[in-house]
């Protein structure tokens, strides 16, 4: 029914700062190819954010964040790349900031009105998935990985997420 | 009584001569009765939570006995779960499965039901996967699909509301579905304002003389509030607030006073954590937590914004009836309330396995007084478990002196086995048994003439040895006399929930 949005609003203050993150951690790192798929318009901006695993703070959480990109959203996919990420376990949060205010809009419940969603098509019961749901992991030396996000919009009062 | 059938018939006919005879003077006696007919078995009793025998059913009811009033025309609409099985999963809890919208028409000479399984969103996604799939009340699938919005899981299942020139299917964690009145189709969900699409809106809307329909919307999820809505008699959202309340649970129902909507919480709260952990019900996201009693908020019905509140012992209960306040602020409003929620937790479970041992503490009537310099109090008085408690329409916000609902304990049986009319002043003053084998639902009031209680007590009942479902019609002013006119069906249905008249 709701997605936290602190780590979101984080990654979009984030992207102002850096059009794309640069992760180098070492030599082995490599890029991370994000396919944002199911975007329903060409309105506004999509904001991803790359998480990696925190033991004491909740995903997708601020505290996680290690990347963040802004791109014009299009209708379909958009395909970005987090460039030179050292090897390990990631996961992807973006959402389709279609009025450009740079936050997930939410209605009074609470639920988002704009389209979200995780790498691996990830989806929580009432909430963001686990970190461990939604990971990719990143390998050394890997050509290129890849990870899908699709997008999920809830009609409010409508059906909505998964299927 | 213009249309006053032979009641000695009608009672032949079910065979229930000496009981209701013994009806006739107090209610212990009839229960006494009542329970020298043989038990129930299993088999009769999983018939009240069998789902029903097809997605639509049309039939005319035949005349069991008695007559029926000539100037008693109108529609009885109902709802209530009624597959309580799909895809081989049986749903765990009485309010799980889907609704099914019923209507008994009511000619004047006749009556006829037809009635329809509502192909909810919810429904739709589950018959495309093959698969049980969503969240129910208290119930989740094997595998269970993540919830975006409250409707994504709207069973439409609990009450039906006849305002503006629609008719809505109501459950109460989410918006009213509209349907057609005559196929029964669903139609679309109703939203009273394009920010408001998907909001809770409860299953017991009040509509008052003058056409207001107030209600209340419970959030549980994601933030807790509880929502005031007034729709104007044109079905048009007129006013609507939202305050914030925490902790909260299920607010099922509230009344409405000439002057205040009256909002009791029982401390039966949401603990948030539990649907941020995983899969869960939202019966099991409840936690029973009696340190913090039973709050009230009293809500200016001009502003929709808080007045009043009260502290008082903790309680839980689904249904009031009705609210009125003194001209010195002193709101007086009914309730049926059970000391914990262990007879929605456990008892309302049970009864889909065929275990009808109800050992929770059962709902009461009792009647809370809410004085303006902040005192409060809660009264028992009458000892009958009371529950499906509903007022002459007319008396809606003000002073009433009759409360019909279903009363009577009985042992290894239904507990709600009797029709009775309460006085808030004196407890139970009137009623008739069902025998044993005959399962009441709630009955409505349906108005005659002008005075407070002149009318008719029209519901539904389950005949468990025929295995058919009935209709009683009763003189609102003589239960004890037993019913007027009682006419059956020739299939099952399920126990429903709630109901509305609208009259021809
Ligand atoms: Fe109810």
């Amino acid at each position: 029914m709701t997605i936290r949005t602190a780590s979101i609003k984080g990654a979009a203050l984030a992207a102002t700062l850096a059009c794309v993150a640069s992760l180098a951690f070492g030599a082995q790192a490599a890029d991370l190819e994000v396919h944002i798929e199911g975007l329903r318009s060409a309105d506004g901006d999509v904001r991803i954010a790359l998480h990696r695993h925190m033991e004491d703070a909740k995903f997708p959480g601020d505290a996680g964040v290690v990347g963040a990109i802004m791109r014009p959203a299009a209708s379909g996919t958009v395909r970005v790349i987090f460039a030179d990420v050292a090897p390990g376990a990631y996961a992807v949060a973006a959402f389709h900031d279609a009025d450009g205010d740079g936050e997930l809009a939410q209605n009074f419940l609470g639920m988002p009105t704009e389209g979200y969603g995780f790498s691996n098509g990830a989806v929580g019961f009432m909430g963001p998935p686990s970190f461990a749901d939604a990971a990719v992991t990143v390998g050394e030396g890997e050509a290129m990985p890849s990870v899908s996000v699709p997008i999920a919009y809830s009609d409010a009062g409508g059906h909505g997420a998964g299927q | 009584m213009t249309a006053a059938p032979s009641r000695r018939a009608v009672l032949r006919a079910l065979g229930t001569l000496p009981v209701v005879m013994a009806a006739g003077g107090a209610g212990a006696a009839a229960a006494d009765a009542a329970d020298a007919a043989p038990a129930l078995t299993a088999d009769q009793r999983r018939l009240a939570f069998a789902t029903a025998p097809a997605e639509t059913l049309a039939a005319p009811l035949t005349t069991l006995a008695g007559g029926l009033p000539p100037d008693l025309t109108g529609v009885l609409w109902r709802n209530g779960p009624a597959e309580h099985e799909r895809f081989g999963h049986r749903y765990g809890h009485w309010f799980d499965g889907d609704g099914m919208v019923q209507a008994f028409t009511f000619t004047g000479a006749s009556v006829s039901h037809r009635a329809r399984i509502l192909d909810t969103p919810k429904r739709r996604r589950e018959t495309a996967a093959g698969k049980r799939l969503l969240p129910a009340f208290s119930t989740l699938p094997p595998e269970v699909a993540p919830i975006m919005a409250p409707d994504d899981m709207n069973a439409a299942n609990t009450s039906v509301l006849a305002h503006g020139g629609r008719l809505m299917a109501l459950w109460e964690g989410g918006s009213a579905l509209e349907f057609d009145s005559e196929t029964l189709e669903a139609g679309d969900f109703v939203s009273w304002r394009p920010d408001l699409a998907g909001a809770p809106f409860s299953a017991h809307p009040k509509v008052e003389a003058d056409g207001t329909c107030w209600n209340i919307g419970c959030v549980t999820f994601p933030r807790l509030m509880l929502l005031f809505y007034r729709i104007d008699p044109q079905g048009r959202l007129a006013a609507f607030n939202a305050l914030p309340v925490d902790p909260l649970g299920m607010v099922h129902d509230y009344v409405v006073t000439k002057r205040h909507l009256v909002l009791v919480v029982p401390p039966f709260v949401i603990e948030p954590e539990r649907f941020a952990a995983g899969p869960i019900s939202f019966l099991d996201a409840h936690v029973w937590r009696p340190e913090l009693g039973t709050r009230v908020i009293v809500v200016d019905k001009e502003t929709l914004a808080p007045v009043r509140r009260y502290d008082l012992p903790p309680g839980f209960h689904f249904h009031h009836g009705n609210g009125w306040e003194e001209a010195d602020g002193t709101i007086h409003l009914d309730l049926c309330q059970a000391a914990d929620p262990m007879f929605a937790i456990h008892d309302l479970r049970a009864v889909m396995e065929g275990d009808w041992g109800f050992p929770s503490a059962h709902p009461h009537y009792r009647r809370m007084v809410l004085r303006p310099g902040g005192a409060a109090a809660i009264e028992q008085v009458a000892t009958a478990v009371a529950d499906f408690p509903r007022i002459d329409p007319r008396r809606t916000g003000l002073r009433h002196r009759a409360l019909f609902a279903l009363t009577g304990a009985r042992d290894g049986g239904w507990p709600l086995s009797r029709v009775g009319r309460i006085d808030p002043d004196h407890g139970v003053v009137d009623g008739w048994t069902y025998p044993r084998h005959l399962i009441p639902e709630e009955h409505v009031f349906v108005p005659r003439g002008t005075a407070e209680g002149d009318g008719w007590l029209v519901g539904p009942f389950l005949d468990l040895e025929r295995s058919a479902a009935g209709l009683s019609v009763f003189e609102a002013r003589h239960l004890a006399d037993g019913p007027l006119w009682q006419g059956l069906l020739p299939y099952p249905l399920p126990l429903g929930l709630h109901g509305t008249f609208v009259a021809a």
